[in-house]
């Protein structure tokens, strides 16, 4: 009978190793916008993660004039443009360091932040916080199978879908909402590239003195440009009424020949 | 590349869009109440349009940091279609202002027709990418 307690403490030791792969990779949200990149510990310039996890781009607001990208040039993160509402996520970040996190539009615009990845030895030392990121769903800890308060982070398109739906939804050390991992590979399942940001993600309260905030307007959200193309319609009726009355008029007059 | 770090294509592009919407009005002036003085002014002002063109292209490009928006083609946002309408307004504008190079030409029944369509046609299209344009940068 002394395999008994033998077994238990094994079954407890696979638990608990599965439950630190679990905790060990992190989808930590980033919330983009004119001109920032926020994590859980927004306006400090940096965007911190651990080894292995990977970060998800929530862009809410379209750019001034040109759209942002997420550019680290050194992991080779290339999102492209993105509209308002559109995600990006990263592959697992693999290679601990400081980067230059920047939007390559507006980068001269000061639209550019630290990346630190903390190296997989470190990183369990880093003090966990719980901010949400501005605009941002706070990730939050359920201790059942309970739907309530877990934040979805299936991306459109892809072809599995890459959270936890049903399963407790607990927040990784460091504010970051747990990945769907592998937990023989410890592979990251979130799929890197781009999806849609829930319409929860982009909500969020106006910082404080904005002019949102002081107009009582929500937060910049997308909307539908090809009203422009519309109005833009619209103006043609009358440019061409007046255009034919100059050449009706022209026929019927005859035109001073320019120049002449 | 952006010493001053602000957006110079703004700076730019509202010169030829004063130049070439007055160089329209003066077309249309010319053909509605004939005076002399309109085609004067037409070449006057469309000149100076179509040179201040081709700074404010390159200062889009500038303000974008390059053609990458070009070769991702995101047909859903706005930033291609304010490029591709401003460039075909730039097109039919520099054509007209070649055009008009014969004086001769904007006098007459086709004459008239042809440059009074091809300067509305310049006019509605850099309206539209104006509108598109106003919509990247004000309407979220």
């Amino acid at each position: 009978m002394r395999r008994a307690p033998a077994l238990a403490l094994v079954a407890a030791v696979v638990v608990v190793a599965a439950t630190a792969l679990q905790a060990g990779a992190a989808l930590r949200q980033v919330a983009v916008g004119n001109f920032y990149f926020d994590d859980d510990t927004p306006g400090d310039g940096r965007v911190e993660a651990n080894q292995g996890d990977q970060l998800r781009f929530v862009v809410q607001d379209g750019g001034p004039g040109t759209p942002h990208t997420v550019e680290v040039d050194e992991l080779g993160i290339h999102s492209g443009s993105l509209a308002a509402g559109e995600t990006f996520t990263t592959p697992p970040l693999d290679k601990p360091g400081t980067f230059r996190l920047y939007c390559k539009p507006h980068d001269q615009r000061g639209h550019v932040a630290t990346l630190v990845v903390r190296s997989a030895s470190t990183s369990s030392t880093a003090p966990p916080t719980t901010a949400a990121p501005r605009g941002t769903v706070s990730p939050t800890t359920t201790t059942s199978g309970g739907s309530s308060g877990s934040t979805s982070q299936t991306q459109p398109g892809a072809a599995t879908p890459t959270t936890e739906a049903s399963s407790p939804t607990t927040a990784a050390p460091g504010g970051g909402l747990p990945a769907s991992t592998d937990p023989a590979t410890g592979e990251a399942l979130a799929p890197a590239g781009r999806g849609e940001a829930t319409a929860q993600e982009l909500e969020g309260p106006a910082a404080p003195d904005s002019l949102e905030a002081m107009l009582g307007r929500e937060p910049a959200r997308p909307g539908p440009w090809t009203r422009s193309v519309r109005l833009g319609v619209l103006l043609l009726l009358p440019m061409l009424l007046i255009a034919v009355a100059a050449v009706l008029r022209s026929r019927t007059r005859g035109t001073v020949r320019p120049d002449a | 590349m952006n010493p001053l770090d602000l957006p110079v294509h703004p700076a730019f592009v509202h010169i030829p869009l004063a130049m070439l919407g007055a160089a329209w009005v003066c077309v249309l002036g010319q053909h509605l109440a004939p005076e002399r003085q309109w085609g004067g002014r037409v070449r006057l002002f469309e000149t100076i349009g179509v040179a201040f063109l081709v700074p404010s292209i390159v200062a889009g490009f500038v303000d974008t940091r390059g053609w990458e928006f070009l070769a991702e083609r995101r047909w859903d946002m706005p930033l291609i279609w304010h490029f591709l309408v401003a460039l075909a307004a730039s097109a039919v504008f520099a054509g007209h202002w070649a055009w008009r190079r014969e004086p001769l030409r904007a006098a007459g029944g086709t004459g008239a027709a042809v440059d009074v369509g091809l300067s509305t046609l310049g006019m509605w299209l850099l309206v539209l990418a104006g509108l598109i344009a106003a919509e990247m940068v004000y309407a979220q």
